[in-house]
């Protein structure tokens, strides 16, 4: 249907107003300048930029265009999007923890969730874009050169598919990383505001965790948010674990190894990992670092490939 | 919102419950935890609520979630890793059922997150049930009649997810998204949404119409009778009514679906209904048949 695509630029949370701030813009303005010429890799067999070395330039520029065609609404949703669901939980979470230690957790969270949001839209996105780019590119550069010579479709199409191939992970590694450093500045900013209005009777937020509170009456010890500095050392390994799984995506692995110089630097995660760790916590034991807990054991898994329990529950949503 | 109700279920029911939390929060324990609370969902009435205020479960159950984006383009998701991910939305489709807990899950946008699942198009076993059991999830929230559930739902991308899904998915699949459709259009924003312009209208109206042809060759009662209950409320606004009469598939009044619909009386008066409504004479269009 000719309906795929509608609807895709609606965003919750940006609807009312419309308005972007200053700084939003300032940062989408940055993101769309953004130059990753130096890191494109072209294959040197490809016959027809051997043929015609002027090309190298062009299709070196679409790359670069087909990425900051998408850089700033995929890091504008998918940040919007990781900053609604930490904020929500976090404040849930740490409900009487002290504000550093919420907000080091929030960034944490935060910048796994945008990073991996921004990731999962843009791959197909991208490489869409990338090869569409490149056709139209190589095909105008033979229209205006060579008016009588057709283009020799059957080498365009592997061309254009592989260069796009080649340079995927670079545009992807990019994305994340914008996404996971505009998600750190914009986070602070939000649970700033979220704390202060949770202190203030009257407040949506205030009157939202009285009511948590409440509830939290009812549940066993063992699984509480816990009094400040009360976490213990496998609740503090959840949100720790969004930075250590973030850490070891290839994006930034591609960032340590100098990629991520074409970005501007952003408060990075280990600030955040610090801020949480150093915090005074009295149940946390000597020794025992968030690296160094027990190395997860492989659990012997029945693999069943349909879950019946769960196909009679979706079942059960048709029924009336 | 209420506190937990220590009268539900046993003493060692609960105590069983709260270990079995408390284990997701564990890495090493954490998979055996998704197995056993998903299984056993139905025997706490409780759990919705614990899952969410209990401490990091959420954000553990999303973190599940992430951990399986990179493994979905180019397509590698596993049996076994999708089993896992399957257990932990089976736990959020409880959370956005229970009374207590839908709208916070909705407060906090998790439904998004479900978003890269139902945009694979991978046909292998392990991605279908994927797509399925995240439809569930969104299916469970819309079966709840809340106008909230629906106004979210229409500021987010999960129309065009859901048609294409009517288009290419497995039959449980096709179901589950005319379900949600059908739930977004009962409602009187989403009737109007869709109804707004053309261009939303008939994204819906061919998607619907060539499901019908589909269900010619593999004739499926359940669909047919939300693909008839979509098309009736549809000819409910007037734009939508007008256009109808000029898109309705033929088979809904020839005798394609006559055995079909034997059964069910409730969806035979609906396709009786949105004829009438229409201003097709299913009599006379019958004779012609002839």
């Amino acid at each position: 249907s000719g309906g795929d695509e509608k609807g895709s630029g609606l965003m919750p949370g940006q609807q009312g107003g419309g308005q972007q701030s200053q700084q939003q813009q300032q940062a989408n303005q940055d993101l769309a300048n953004v130059n990753v010429s130096q890191f494109v890799i072209i294959n040197p067999s490809i016959s027809i930029l051997q043929q015609h070395p002027h090309l190298v330039q062009l299709v070196t520029a679409g790359i670069n265009q087909a990425i900051k065609d998408i850089i700033a609404p995929v890091v504008e949703r998918s940040v919007t999007i990781a900053l609604i669901t930490s904020r929500e939980l976090i404040l849930k979470d740490f409900v009487f923890e002290k504000d550093d230690v919420i907000k080091a957790a929030g960034r944490m969270m935060v910048q796994n969730l945008a990073g991996s949001l921004a990731l999962v839209t843009c791959k197909e996105p991208l490489r869409h874009n990338m090869v569409n780019q490149l056709r139209g590119i190589i095909q105008k550069f033979f229209v205006a050169a060579f008016a009588n010579e057709v283009l020799d479709s059957n080498a365009l199409e592997p061309a254009v598919q592989l260069i796009a191939q080649d340079n995927l992970d670079l545009g992807c590694n990019l994305i994340e990383k914008a996404a996971v450093d505009r998600a750190a500045r914009d986070m602070d900013v939000a649970l700033d505001l979220a704390l202060m209005q949770r202190r203030q009777p009257g407040n949506q937020l205030y009157e939202i965790f009285k009511e948590q509170q409440r509830f939290l009456r009812g549940l066993p010890d063992a699984l509480s948010p816990k009094r400040e500095g009360g976490l213990m050392p496998h609740q503090r390994r959840v949100y720790e674990d969004f930075a250590r799984l973030l850490r070891e995506r290839p994006s930034m692995q591609a960032v340590a190894a100098g990629q991520g110089q074409a970005m501007a630097p952003g408060p990075g995660m280990d600030k955040a990992l610090r801020a949480f760790n150093e915090a005074p916590n009295h149940m946390q034991q000597p020794n025992v670092g968030p690296q160094q807990g027990p190395v997860p054991q492989a659990i012997p898994q029945r693999v069943d490939p349909i879950n019946q329990a769960q196909i009679q529950a979706i079942r059960q949503v048709l029924e009336k | 919102m209420q506190g937990v109700d220590p009268m539900n279920g046993g003493d060692q029911d609960k105590e069983k419950l709260y270990q079995l939390v408390a284990e997701l929060s564990r890495e090493e324990t954490r998979e055996t935890a998704l197995l056993e609370l998903s299984k056993k969902r139905e025997t706490f009435p409780d759990l919705a609520p614990i899952l969410w205020h209990s401490f990091g479960t959420t954000a553990t159950l999303l973190q599940e979630i992430v951990c399986i984006y990179p493994l979905l383009s180019p397509p590698q998701l596993t049996a076994h890793a999708s089993n896992r991910v399957c257990n932990a939305l089976a736990l959020l489709q409880c959370v956005a059922s229970h009374q207590d807990t839908r709208q916070l899950f909705l407060k906090a946008h998790i439904p998004l997150f479900l978003y890269p699942f139902l945009n694979t198009i991978s046909k292998t076993r392990p991605f279908e049930y994927l797509r399925l059991t995240s439809l569930g999830v969104i299916g469970a929230l819309v079966k709840m009649d809340d106008s909230d559930v629906i106004n979210f739902l229409l500021t987010t991308e999960i129309i065009p997810l859901c048609l294409r899904i009517m288009e290419n998915g497995s039959d449980l699949s096709k179901t589950v998204a005319t379900f949600i459709v059908q739930k977004i259009l009962l409602d009187d924003t989403g009737l109007n949404y869709i109804c707004a312009t053309a261009e939303r209208f008939f994204a819906v109206s061919n998607v619907l119409s060539n499901m019908i042809q589909g269900l010619t060759k593999e004739p499926s009662t359940r669909l047919l009778k939300h693909i008839i209950r979509c098309y009736l409320r549809l000819s409910e606004n007037a734009r939508a009514r007008d256009a109808l009469r000029h898109c309705l598939p033929e088979q809904l009044w020839d005798a394609s679906f006559t055995s079909c619909l034997r059964e069910d009386a409730s969806t035979k008066r609906w396709l009786s209904q949105l004829m009438f409504a229409v201003g097709v004479d299913p009599s006379a269009q019958g004779q012609q048949a002839q």
